[in-house]
C-alpha cells in the first residue's frame, strides 16, 4: 500500500505536464468567460431571473447588475493571471472562488462540465502549477525546482478517468444500449449538416453512436493511460469530441477535454514541446524533500476526495427508484447528454378565503429556468414553496398544488408529481418518492 | 486493444454506412426540409395572403363609410372587421422574423385595449405616435361596438372621432400588406433555408410559434378572464373582441389556425413528421400526431359547449368554461412535452448537456 502510494503520490517527476494543463485550461477558461459575456447570458442567466433556484438550502447572496458584470470581468482579469502563472497562489483559489459563485448562484444553471471546471480549479489550488514558464518564475531570482510530487498531475489523470467512466457506467442502461435513446430522437434533427446529415436521420446511426460513445468512455480512460494506444487514444479523443461538438450544443466543454486529456503524456513530450516553441532551460535536478507530516497529509486528502468522487455517482442506488424519473442522485455524477426530458408544470394554489387560483411559472420565469423547473422535482418543489412566500393578500396560502407533465426519452407524457399532494406540507428533505407519482 | 479494435470497426462502418444508404436517406432528408417548403407554400403565405385581402377589404368598406356615413355602411365596416379579425386568428401562429421585426403582435393585438386613451387621443386629434394599447385590432373592436348602432354611428359624425377609426384601420391594411411583403421578398427562403435544431432553426421556430400562440390562447384568452390566474376575480373585460362579443368566434378561429398549422392541411406537416419519425403517445397507445388531433377536437367541443359571448359565460357558467380549459390545457402538455421531445427540438439558447 504505501509502496503504491509511494509510487502514484510522491515519486518526482517533471512539472511540464502542469505547466501545459495551466496554459490550457487558463486559456479557454478566458474564453470561455467571453464568450458567455458575448453571448448575452450573463444578462440571460444572471440578470433577468427575478428568482433563483438555490442549492442544498442555501441561497447565494444575489448580486446587482453591476456587481454581476464586476464578477465575470474579475473571473476574465484572474483566468487571464491564471493563464500567464502571476501570483498564482493567490489567483488559482480566487478564479476557484468566483467561479463557484457564478456556479452556486442557480440550480438551473448546473452543467456537469462546469462541475468539472470547478474540480479541476479546485486542484489548481493546490498544485504548483506556475513553476516554470510563468510571470512567478520570472519574478522570483533563485531557481525554482522543476519537479513536483507526482500526485500533483495524477489527481487530474484520476478526476479526467472518472468523468469517463462514469459517463460510461451511466450509458448501461437499456434506452442507451437497446433503444438508442435519445440519440434516435436528437440525431434526425440534425440532418442538415453536411456530409454526415443525411446518414443521421437512419435510426442505426443513433445504434452505432450510442454504442461507439458507451464502448469510447468507458475505455478511453485506459487506452490513454497505456502506452502503446495513447496516441491512437488521443487522436479518438479529438475525434470524439470534436464530432459531439458539431452534433450538440455543449458549448467550450469537448476542447476542455481535448486540452485536459493532454495531461495523459509523458512529461517528457511536455518538456519537449514547450522548449521547441520557447527555447526554455532544462529541468533542474533537485528534489524537494517530503516530510512524513505532509505525505500523510497528501493521502488523506486525496484517498477521502476521491472516495467521495467515487460514491456520488453511485448513490443513486440507495436513494432513487427510477433515476431518470426522480432524478435522486442524478447531479454531480457524470450523466451527460442521457435522456430527452421535457415537461409542463403549472400550479393551483388554495387560500384561506376560499380562493383557487393557478399560477403559470412559465410567465415568471426565465425559459431556461422553467425548462430545468418542469423535469426536475426538487426545483418544482422549490418554486411551490417560493409561490407561498411571494402571496401578499390578506388570506394565507394553504395550499399548492403541481399540475406536471414529463416526457421522458420521448414516450409519450405522464403525470409528474402528484396531484393531491400539498406541497407546502412536503420540506425539502421529505422523501421525494411519497409525492412524485411512479412512473 | 480489443475495445481499440472496436472503436475503429465502429468508425469504419460508420463511414460505409453513410455510403451505402445515400440513396435510401435522400428522400428522409427531403421530409425534414419539406415541411418547411411545403408549410410555408402551402400554409404561411396562403393565410398570409388571407388577412392581407381580408384587411384590404375592411379598408375599402371603411373608404366608403367615409365618404357615405350611413347605418348600412357601418355595418359592411363592422362584417369585414370580424372577417379580418378571423383572418388574424390564422396568421399569429407565426411569431418570428417579419413578426418580431414589426412588432406585429404588439401592434395588431393588444387588448385590453385602453379606451380611456383612445377617447383622450380623439379629444386632442391625436392619430400617430400611439401605445400600442390604443390602436389594432381590439382598439377598432371598442370604437365600432362599444355602444348600440346608432349611438356609434351618430358619435362618428365626430370628425375626429373617424380620423382616428380610419387611421387604425388603414394601420392594420398597411401593417398586413408589410407582414406579408416581408415574408415574399426574402424572410421566406431565410425561414425555409433555416433547418438544424437550433433555436434559430425553421423547424423550432416553426414549434415553438405554435405552442406560445397556443398557450396565448390559453392563457390570455380564457384563463385570465375567467379568473383563473387572478386569485378567482373573473376578468370579463379581459376577453378578446370584448365590444363586438365575437370572443368564441376569434377563439375557435385561432384553434383552427393552430390546428391548420399542425397539418398543413393534406400537404406535408407537423404531424407528417412526426408520423416519420414514429412518433408514439403510449399512454394513450396511439400516433403521437392523432392524439394531438384528437385533444384539439376535444378541446374544440369543450369550448362549443360556452354560450357565447364569453365575458358572459364566464358568470353564468364558470364551471363549463374552466372544462374548456382544462380541455386547452391537455394539448399544451402534448405539443411541449410530447411534440418537442419527438421533434428533437428542446433547446434553449445556453449550453447544455442534456440533464
Amino acid at each position: 500500500m504505501t509502496d503504491i502510494l509511494e509510487k502514484y503520490l510522491f515519486k518526482s517527476v517533471s512539472a511540464w505536464p502542469l505547466i501545459t494543463l495551466r496554459v490550457a485550461f487558463g486559456a479557454l477558461m478566458t474564453f470561455g468567460a467571453l464568450r458567455f459575456w458575448y453571448y448575452g447570458w450573463i444578462e440571460e442567466l444572471y440578470i433577468k431571473p427575478t428568482f433563483h433556484f438555490h442549492y442544498f438550502g442555501f441561497e447565494m447572496p444575489i448580486l446587482s447588475e453591476a456587481g454581476m458584470y464586476f464578477i465575470f470581468m474579475l473571473f476574465v482579469l484572474l483566468s487571464i493571471l491564471f493563464t500567464l502563472g502571476f501570483f498564482f497562489r493567490i489567483v488559482a483559489p480566487l478564479l476557484f472562488l468566483t467561479f463557484g459563485y457564478i456556479e452556486l448562484v442557480d440550480v438551473s444553471t448546473y452543467l456537469n462540465h462546469y462541475y468539472f471546471v470547478s474540480i479541476a480549479l479546485f486542484f489548481f489550488c493546490f498544485v504548483p502549477a506556475a513553476r516554470m514558464l510563468s510571470m512567478d518564475a520570472l519574478r522570483k531570482r533563485e531557481s525554482i525546482s522543476h519537479v513536483v510530487p507526482a500526485w500533483t498531475i495524477n489527481i487530474f489523470l484520476l478526476q479526467i478517468g472518472i468523468v469517463y467512466f462514469f459517463a460510461g457506467l451511466a450509458k448501461l442502461h437499456s434506452d442507451w444500449l437497446i433503444e438508442a435513446l435519445p440519440l434516435k430522437l436528437w440525431l434526425p434533427a440534425r440532418a442538415h449538416l453536411p456530409l454526415i446529415g443525411p446518414f443521421l436521420e437512419n435510426p442505426i446511426a443513433a445504434y452505432i453512436f450510442s454504442w461507439a460513445g458507451c464502448i469510447y468512455d468507458l475505455s478511453i480512460p485506459f487506452i490513454l493511460l497505456y502506452k502503446p494506444t495513447r496516441v491512437f487514444g488521443y487522436f479518438s479523443v479529438v475525434v470524439f469530441h470534436i464530432l459531439t461538438w458539431i452534433l450538440f450544443p455543449i458549448g467550450i466543454f469537448p476542447w476542455v477535454m481535448i486540452f485536459m486529456t493532454l495531461a495523459f503524456f509523458p512529461p517528457e513530450a511536455h518538456a519537449q514541446f514547450w522548449k521547441r516553441i520557447t527555447h526554455a532551460a532544462g529541468t533542474a535536478a533537485a528534489t524537494d524533500s517530503m516530510s512524513s507530516g505532509y505525505k500523510k497529509l497528501v493521502s488523506a486528502m486525496v484517498v477521502i476526495f476521491f472516495t467521495i468522487q467515487f460514491l456520488l455517482p453511485l448513490r443513486f442506488f440507495v436513494l432513487s427508484e427510477n433515476l431518470f424519473w426522480d432524478e435522486l442522485g442524478f447531479r454531480f455524477s457524470w450523466r451527460v447528454m442521457l435522456m430527452e426530458k421535457s415537461g409542463d408544470v403549472h400550479f393551483r394554489v388554495s387560500d384561506d378565503c376560499g380562493r383557487t387560483y393557478i399560477v403559470e411559472p412559465s410567465q415568471q420565469l426565465t425559459k431556461l429556468q422553467y425548462t430545468q423547473m418542469a423535469t426536475q422535482p426538487d426545483l418544482i418543489l422549490q418554486y411551490a414553496h417560493h409561490i407561498a412566500s411571494l402571496n401578499s393578500s390578506d388570506c394565507a396560502v394553504t395550499a399548492i398544488h403541481a399540475a406536471s407533465y414529463v416526457n421522458l426519452n420521448g414516450r409519450g407524457s405522464r403525470p409528474f408529481v402528484d396531484p393531491d399532494i400539498n406541497l407546502l406540507e412536503v420540506t425539502d428533505k421529505g422523501d421525494r418518492l411519497s409525492w412524485l407519482l411512479p412512473y | 486493444m480489443r475495445t481499440n479494435h472496436l472503436i475503429g470497426i465502429a468508425i469504419i462502418a460508420l463511414l460505409f454506412s453513410s455510403c451505402k444508404d445515400k440513396k435510401e436517406d435522400e428522400t428522409q432528408t427531403e421530409s425534414f426540409a419539406t415541411l418547411l417548403i411545403r408549410t410555408e407554400a402551402d400554409l404561411i403565405a396562403p393565410a398570409l395572403s388571407d388577412f392581407e385581402s381580408a384587411a384590404a377589404q375592411f379598408a375599402d368598406a371603411a373608404a366608403i363609410f367615409d365618404v357615405s356615413t350611413t347605418a348600412q355602411n357601418l355595418t359592411q365596416v363592422q362584417e369585414a372587421f370580424i372577417d379580418a379579425y378571423v383572418a388574424w386568428q390564422k396568421v399569429s401562429q407565426f411569431r418570428y422574423g417579419p413578426a418580431t421585426e414589426f412588432d406585429i403582435l404588439g401592434k395588431m393585438n393588444t387588448f385590453p385595449t385602453d379606451y380611456i386613451q383612445i377617447e383622450n387621443a380623439i379629444q386632442s386629434g391625436l392619430t400617430s405616435g400611439l401605445p400600442n394599447a390604443t390602436k389594432g385590432l381590439p382598439a377598432i373592436d371598442y370604437l365600432l361596438f362599444h355602444q348600440p348602432n346608432d349611438e356609434i354611428l351618430a358619435q362618428l359624425f365626430d370628425q375626429s372621432r373617424k380620423n382616428y377609426l380610419l387611421a387604425r384601420i388603414t394601420e392594420v391594411s398597411t401593417l398586413a400588406t408589410q407582414y406579408k411583403t416581408a415574408w415574399a421578398n426574402g424572410y421566406k427562403s431565410t425561414f425555409v433555408n433555416a433547418d438544424g435544431p437550433s433555436v434559430t432553426g425553421g423547424l423550432s421556430l416553426l414549434a415553438n410559434g405554435l405552442i406560445e400562440d397556443y398557450e396565448q390562447l390559453k392563457r390570455e384568452k380564457v384563463a385570465l378572464p375567467l379568473g383563473l390566474l387572478t386569485l378567482g376575480i373573473e376578468l370579463p373585460e379581459k376577453v378578446e373582441g370584448y365590444y363586438s362579443q365575437q370572443s368564441m368566434t376569434l377563439i375557435l378561429a385561432q384553434l383552427d389556425g393552430v390546428q391548420n398549422l399542425f397539418n398543413n392541411g393534406d400537404s406535408y406537416g407537423l404531424d407528417d413528421l412526426l408520423d416519420a419519425r414514429d412518433a408514439w403517445h403510449s399512454p394513450s397507445n396511439m400516433l403521437l400526431s392523432e392524439r394531438i388531433n384528437q385533444q384539439l377536437d376535444e378541446a374544440r367541443v369543450a369550448l362549443a359547449f360556452i354560450i357565447s359571448p364569453l365575458s358572459e359565460a364566464i358568470g353564468t357558467d364558470p364551471e363549463i368554461v374552466e372544462n374548456a380549459y382544462n380541455e386547452l390545457q391537455q394539448v399544451v402538455v402534448l405539443l411541449k412535452t410530447d411534440m418537442i421531445s419527438a421533434l428533437g427540438v428542446s433547446v434553449t439558447s445556453t449550453d447544455n448537456d442534456g440533464d
